[in-house]
């Protein structure tokens, strides 16, 4: 009997040292130098260089609408100091999302000496907890109106609501495969610039949708001043979209900000736990949402401009713009009912391989629709 | 080869990562279950053939010491104090998940669940470095117990245990630091020995849980193996797998609220049923090894339990509001080794009439994939802790109605941290280590502590005296990378406290004690980068001991032994209670390090840190309950419980403002009609566990997930218990939520069950 005890604390013990713990995870080692070695020689020499020279200012003929903010019209407010003043307690968690878009642009597009490392830490950063890639994956776009029952989280959202739920159906797999493809040291400028136009196209999307959903959470108005340019004041160099716009155009910039004022001073008028004035809530939108595609528009209108300098090495913008340019196409269908919207699609999808026609004609016609915000 | 023996030499191999172990149980369920099933049989054959047939089996129980040498059958910490037993029969017949449920219908505590298979205590309203787990006379509580140390006592199986003390209010003298609000001592199973017997006698158990709400299944086998009079084994082997808790649908909440901020707190989410709770479910695993040795002045005991959790999501980020269905923080690992020796023996000195001494080495151990599709963040911790105890009792001096004892005793604490965390980028199968883990690798905190207390009695009166003095160290590395300092603090303290007891008649007593309460911050106070429920917390290297000072004064009565006829009886319990904390441990907003991006972008936008409240907290409270003992064996028993703690607010922008604390229960209580046969073999009872809405909530409280806006809604669930025993069958039943209520206890994750059966099936051979 004692064999017998003994038999069964032994085969116990083994029982127990079955029962380890797993081994920690295999880092992976540092990509190879290979994509290293490539790294820089397609980088873009435009950036900076020859921005804001050729940007696009406000044509001097355009009036601002009556109601848009700053007005008489409007009552005192708290945007009227000219800063914008948070609606909630503390900076948004959107500001640090926005700073993430710098840090990967510094490793990337900016970066003369790319290589599939610089990738692999961009992603990392993009894939944080909580950072930019989290609301990417779920973000919707407010533009439109929610099909029914339209849930973006859910598993199949992306194949139910492909263009409401714009983040999952569609930024965020361009951003992924880029970044997939990257951090093998593949087509690195091109995936470069497809990430940067992956994000932008986000903080646009987020500006509005933040602003939008502000009637029912007051700090969201602080994310949608965020998301455009990383928590800025006027004063202050702006991060990410706002970054880019005001690199296309100041004024095109200090419209836009004036949105941002008018957001928070009809957040300010209309105070309540949940917004009660909807009225407002449509008429800051409509300034807002003008502000924003005129800027985004700048973006186009200042890179297709620089474009016709050095069309050799600017094969990354290209990308860049075919990936921006369709998100104009709702704004532009409002300006001009008449748009042959396959061709003005088409044109953008074909960017990459136009020839110098195509790329004047969509800067005509560009400037054409988006002289005044 | 026997089936079950082809599957321990599977084991064997001892696969050396977490996936190949897996495999072995997951591919095989079917095989694992069959090995307990036939390890069972094998232990019960090995007793029938061994055991004397006719003896009825709960008279040997009954025959068995189990009486801890030197003490009595209850911890001498609880006399004179308020304090209530869970017993291994309460623990069955309540069918409890786990332990901290089987707290749940305790006089002054209150479980919350952060997930189905994690939950925490609070005792007289405070949880985590206010309260104290001890297990088999050793610290549960370790240098990394967070605020909200919600997976430990999980890490238990509450079918292993022989009793659960619960002692409110302080403790610090005899247990040490921590003891603040109250202590939960729990104790595992031993070997028992029947002196009578001599040779070989060899008992084995085996029994099966189910329950409908949860789907779970589980197998428990225990052998009692009498070597000879003086020397008992025990061994067991667990297994447990849960699958999606089902509760009542989602809380009625206010309807007046906009999407936005619903689903900002969507918390759990539900699947389409509006029934089955996401993030839920887990796996666990569990065996003891226990050799007791009676001496002839003592005895000697040495065992090693241990505890494997598997595959326990955070339900609250599983997926995390507004996120990916797919998204999922789980906690694939959560271990629990123990091994300690504890040597009890009487001397017949004076002054070192009984001595108690154990030596213990434990290792908690977690691992944790925050799987988010695409991304992957991985975080390994465990915590290395050996732990040297010893309690001396004098003699009992007895001079003119006058008694006199003393005891005394040291323990101390090294605990070694190891952290870790990664990054996989999934699509790329990249995974890159961070410069550091939630808490920094190579950390190590040392605790030490001397004390002493005096027990004096005359006529009706009883004092008690006592008084501890600790010493604490704690270091941690620094790691430039990430901006963390290296941290090496000390801190003294000591602690004091002062009891009296008034025995008006042999019946009535009155109670009062004065205890001061010592924590240290510890590791995770100190070092821990992590996002928790109420924001990101970075660390807090600068933070002070916290001291409380409790006073509780309370009345019992118990007509029980003034009543000869045990038909009819009636005791009440009735104690308030004070306690100010001072140097109290709150959060508050704070910045961010510049190179911790998860930080800059957590959810909940606030970071937070931990401070010293430059003034004092307090916390105030009643509890009481009453049993009436009925004719024909029936009971009603009724029990409530009510706190308010309110301190300066932490926040910057509300200097000299109050606060409530954070997550002080509702008032709560409960109620209990019982019967049982005359020779209990049947029992039944309906009962009522209700909980007021809590509205007071503090900073961390408002911005939690887990909390309604305004609060959490008040509930009652309503309960019934039956079961009965024939020969060496027992049957435990428990049909929990009768009224299929949704409903949640305040700060949980997870609702209640639905309405469900719950059971144990035991076989005694």
């Amino acid at each position: 009997m004692l064999g017998k005890i003994n038999y069964l604390s032994l085969a116990l013990f083994i029982f127990i040292l079955a029962a380890c713990e797993d081994k920690d995870p295999t880092t992976t080692p540092v990509a190879g130098e290979m994509a290293g070695e490539m790294a820089g020689e397609m980088a873009g020499e435009m950036a900076g260089e020859m921005a804001g020279e050729m940007a696009g200012e406000m044509a001097e003929e355009c009036t601002s609408v009556a109601t848009d903010y700053p007005a008489d019209s409007w009552p005192m407010c708290i945007s009227d100091s000219g800063r914008y003043e948070l609606a909630g307690a503390n900076t948004p968690s959107s500001a640090a999302r926005v700073a993430a878009y710098e840090a990967i642009a510094d490793l990337l597009w900016r970066n003369e000496q790319m290589s599939a490392e610089d990738f692999i830490q961009a992603e990392l950063i993009y894939g944080e907890d909580g950072g930019v890639g989290s609301r990417v994956t779920r973000r919707y776009d407010a533009h439109l109106e929610a099909p029914e029952g339209a849930d973006c989280a859910s598993a199949d959202a992306a194949e139910l609501w492909p263009n409401y739920c714009v983040g999952p159906a569609q930024i965020e797999p361009l951003i992924l495969n880029a970044f997939a493809e990257g951090n093998q040291g593949q087509n690195m400028e091109s995936n470069a610039a497809k990430i940067k136009a992956g994000l932008l196209w986000f903080f646009y999307v987020s500006t509005y949708k933040e602003a939008y959903t502000c009637a029912g959470k007051a700090a969201d108005c602080d994310s949608h001043w965020a998301y455009c340019n990383g928590a800025k004041q006027l004063d202050e160099e702006p991060f990410g979209l706002g970054s880019e716009i005001k690199l296309a155009s100041e004024s095109a910039y200090q419209n836009l900000f004036d949105a941002h004022l008018a957001v928070r001073c009809w957040r300010d008028l209309d105070s309540a736990e949940i917004s009660e004035d909807a009225e407002l809530h449509v008429q800051v939108l409509d300034q807002l949402e003008r502000a924003l595609d005129f800027g985004y528009a700048q973006i186009l209108i200042s890179q297709l401009t620089q474009l016709g300098a050095n069309e050799e090495s600017n094969r990354s913008s290209l990308i860049t713009l075919s990936i921006l340019g369709p998100q104009l196409t709702r704004s532009a269908l409002l300006k001009d009912p008449t748009l042959n919207q396959e061709a003005w699609q088409n044109a953008w999808n074909t960017l990459p391989m136009a020839d110098s026609d195509a790329v004047n004609q969509l800067l005509t016609q560009l400037e054409t629709l988006f002289t005044c915000p | 080869m026997p089936p079950f023996v082809q599957n321990i030499a599977l084991l064997r191999l001892c696969p050396r990562t977490r996936f190949n172990l897996y495999r072995v149980f997951s591919i095989s369920r079917a095989t694992f279950i069959n090995t307990l099933f036939f390890t069972c049989l094998i232990w019960g054959h090995s007793a029938q053939a061994d055991n004397t047939k006719d003896q009825d089996k709960s008279q040997l129980d009954d025959q068995a010491d189990t009486v801890v040498v030197g003490q009595s059958k209850h911890s001498a910490v609880l006399q004179g104090r308020a304090a209530s037993v869970i017993d291994e029969k309460a623990l069955k017949e309540q069918v409890v998940r786990s332990v901290p449920e089987a707290l749940g219908d305790e006089i002054g505590a209150y479980v919350q669940q952060t997930a189905h298979g994690q939950g925490s205590v609070y005792l007289r309203g405070r949880t985590g470095r206010h309260t104290l787990l001890i297990i088999d006379g050793f610290r549960l509580n370790h240098a990394l117990f967070r605020q909200g140390p919600n997976q430990y006592l999980f890490t238990i199986d509450p079918l292993g245990l022989e009793r659960i003390e619960v002692l409110r209010g302080g403790g610090s003298v005899v247990l040490g630091a921590n003891a603040l609000s109250g202590s939960i001592l729990v104790h595992s199973k031993d070997p028992k020995i029947d002196p009578y017997h001599e040779g070989i006698k060899l008992q084995s158990s085996f029994t099966g849980l189910y329950a409908t709400a949860d789907l779970s299944q589980g197998v428990r086998s225990e052998l009692n193996a009498q070597i000879n009079s003086s020397w008992g084994l025990y061994l067991s082997a667990s297994w447990l797998k849960r699958e999606e808790l089902e509760a009542s649908g989602p809380l009625k909440l206010r309807q007046d609220i906009p999407q936005v901020l619903i689903l900002e707190k969507n918390v759990p989410r539900f699947r389409e049923n509006q029934r089955l709770q996401m993030g839920t479910g887990y796996e666990a695993l569990g065996a003891d090894f226990v050799s007791r040795v009676k001496l002839q002045h003592g005895e000697w005991k040495v065992a090693a339990r241990l505890f494997r959790q598997y595959d326990t999501p955070r339900t609250d980020q599983c997926p995390p509001p507004e996120a990916p269905e797919s998204w999922c923080l789980n906690y694939d690992e959560q271990f629990r080794t123990h091994i300690y020796s504890v040597l009890e023996q009487n001397f017949k000195q004076a002054w070192a009439q009984d001595l108690w001494v154990g030596f213990s080495f434990q290792r908690q151990h977690e691992r944790r994939t925050n799987d988010r599709e695409n991304y992957l963040n991985i975080g390994r911790d465990s915590v290395n802790v050996w732990e040297l105890r010893t309690k001396v009792t004098t003699k009992k001096w007895v001079r003119n109605q006058q008694q006199f004892q003393l005891n005394y005793g040291f323990d101390s604490t090294f605990e070694q941290v190891s952290s870790k965390a990664w990054d996989t980028l999934v699509l790329s199968n990249i995974t890159r280590e961070k410069t550091r883990g939630q808490y920094m690798d190579g950390s190590d905190y040392l605790r030490a502590g001397l004390w002493t207390q005096a027990q004096w009695t005359y006529q009706d009166l009883s004092l008690r005296l006592g008084s501890r003095v600790n010493g604490v160290q704690a270091r941690s590395p620094e790691d430039k990378q990430s901006e963390t300092s290296s941290i090496k603090r000390q801190w003294l303290g000591s602690t004091s406290a002062l009891g009296l007891t008034w025995q008006v008649t042999p019946t009535w007593a009155f109670l009062s004690n004065l205890e001061e309460g010592y924590a240290p911050p510890n590791l995770d106070d100190l070092t821990a980068r992590q996002l928790t429920g109420q924001g990101y917390q970075i660390e807090s290297p600068n933070l002070e001991a916290e001291y409380s000072l409790s006073f509780e004064l309370g009345t019992k009565f118990s007509s029980a032994q003034s009543l000869r006829s045990k038909k009819l009886g009636f005791s009440f319990e009735l104690w308030g209670f004070i306690q100010e904390l001072k140097q109290g441990i709150e959060r508050r907003d704070a910045v961010c390090p510049s190179t911790e991006r998860s930080c800059l972008a957590a959810r909940i936008s606030t970071p937070f840190t931990l401070v010293n409240l430059a003034e004092s907290a307090h916390i105030y409270g009643i509890e009481q309950q009453f049993t009436l003992s009925l004719p024909l064996r029936i009971t009603v028993s009724e029990y409530a419980s009510y706190a308010l703690g309110t301190g300066p607010s932490p926040l910057s922008s509300e200097a000299g403002k109050s606060r409530p604390l954070s997550r002080i229960p509702p008032l709560n209580g409960g109620v209990k009609v019982r019967w049982e046969s005359r020779l209990q073999r049947f029992y039944a009872q309906v009962g009522l566990r209700w909980a007021q809405a809590q509205s007071l909530l503090s900073f961390g409280d408002e911005i939690d997930h887990r909390i309604p806006y305004g609060g959490t809604p008040a509930y009652q669930v309503y309960h019934a218990q039956l079961g009965f025993r024939e020969g060496g069958w027992s049957l435990n039943l428990n049909l929990e939520n009768l009224s299929d209520v949704a409903y949640r206890v305040h700060g949980s994750s997870v609702n209640g069950a639905a309405r469900g059966l719950s059971m144990f099936l035991t076989y005694q051979l």
